[in-house]
């Protein structure tokens, strides 16, 4: 249940990264003139995208007790796995066209990703100050 | 919650009633410390028998079949294995992984870890880990 939450959770962060961009370069693009085409199945497209970037997210879920060296390398396959799920489905999608294009969805993807991740380690912090919280409540004096 | 005092003659009247809608952590702790069961363990060191009063304990490991509970500053070994520890210790005694129990009131932080597992830094600055799947009844024990 808590990776069915998980993937859910990543598909809508995920997701919504993609539109903020969208709708970013989209307003970007209007501002200089050159108005964005936006295909009628360009939304389920990125929902699906969404879904399928955030099945990586269980290679971290591979090992329960892991050293910090393996998750660095997680971290890398996680990172290029996402990529090539997103340059395919660009491919397919027509969300580019050519290397100029497969670069600007790289810089996206990188900026999405980031954000992605630091949206996942604010909302970790905030359940660790919970956790500390309740801790201290309890906590033993020595 | 309320609470009363009622100061009473006898020794043998001293009684204390909880009126609650359910049995919390908190209140089986105070159950605990009013009847006196704070339990203690017969553990071993340098070849001497003892009993290691719970209370003292910060987290048990389990080491190739063999049980050692680690204290502020010490280490004995105990034949008790970690599911019959389990049962005699108190709802702030609970498995952080499948080799250990740690006591939760001995916790200084915790910290998540990417996987989803915490690091747990004790008041005596050790650090243990949480693995990720009990740290889920982490937070039902601190009634998050």
């Amino acid at each position: 249940m808590n990776r069915l939450k998980l993937i859910f959770v990543q598909t809508m962060m995920i997701s919504t990264g993609m539109l903020m961009t969208l709708g970013f370069s989209g307003l970007i693009n209007h501002l200089r003139g050159n108005d964005l085409k936006f295909e009628w199945y360009y939304p389920m497209s990125i929902l699906l995208t969404g879904f399928l970037c955030a099945l990586p997210t269980l290679l971290f879920y591979l090992k329960d007790d892991k050293e910090a060296q393996f998750e660095k390398k997680m971290i890398a396959v996680h990172f290029v796995l996402l990529y090539m799920i997103i340059a395919a489905s660009g491919r397919i999608f027509g969300w580019y066209s050519d290397i100029k294009g497969l670069v600007s969805v790289f810089i996206t993807y990188v900026i999405i990703y980031v954000a992605v991740w630091s949206g996942s380690l604010w909302f970790m912090k905030m359940d660790d100050n919970k956790i500390n919280e309740a801790l201290k409540e309890i906590q033993d004096k020595e | 919650m309320q609470v009363h005092f009622k100061k009473v003659v006898n020794k043998e009247d001293e009684c204390a009633v909880i009126n609650a809608v359910e049995k919390t952590a908190q209140i089986q702790s105070a159950m605990e410390l009013l009847s006196g069961e704070k339990a203690s363990i017969p553990v071993s060191h340098n070849g001497q028998s003892l009993f290691c009063n719970t209370v003292k304990i910060f987290y048990i490991e389990s080491v190739d079949k063999r049980t050692f509970i680690y204290t502020k500053d010490g280490c004995y070994e105990t034949k008790h294995r970690l599911y019959e520890l389990e049962k005699i210790l108190d709802v702030y005694f609970m498995r952080c992984s499948k080799s250990m129990i740690v006591n939760l009131k001995k916790i200084k932080s915790v910290k998540s870890e990417l996987g989803g597992r915490m690091n747990a830094t004790m008041l005596n600055d050790e650090t243990i880990v949480i693995s990720r799947s009990y740290v889920k009844e982490m937070k039902r024990r601190l009634e998050l």
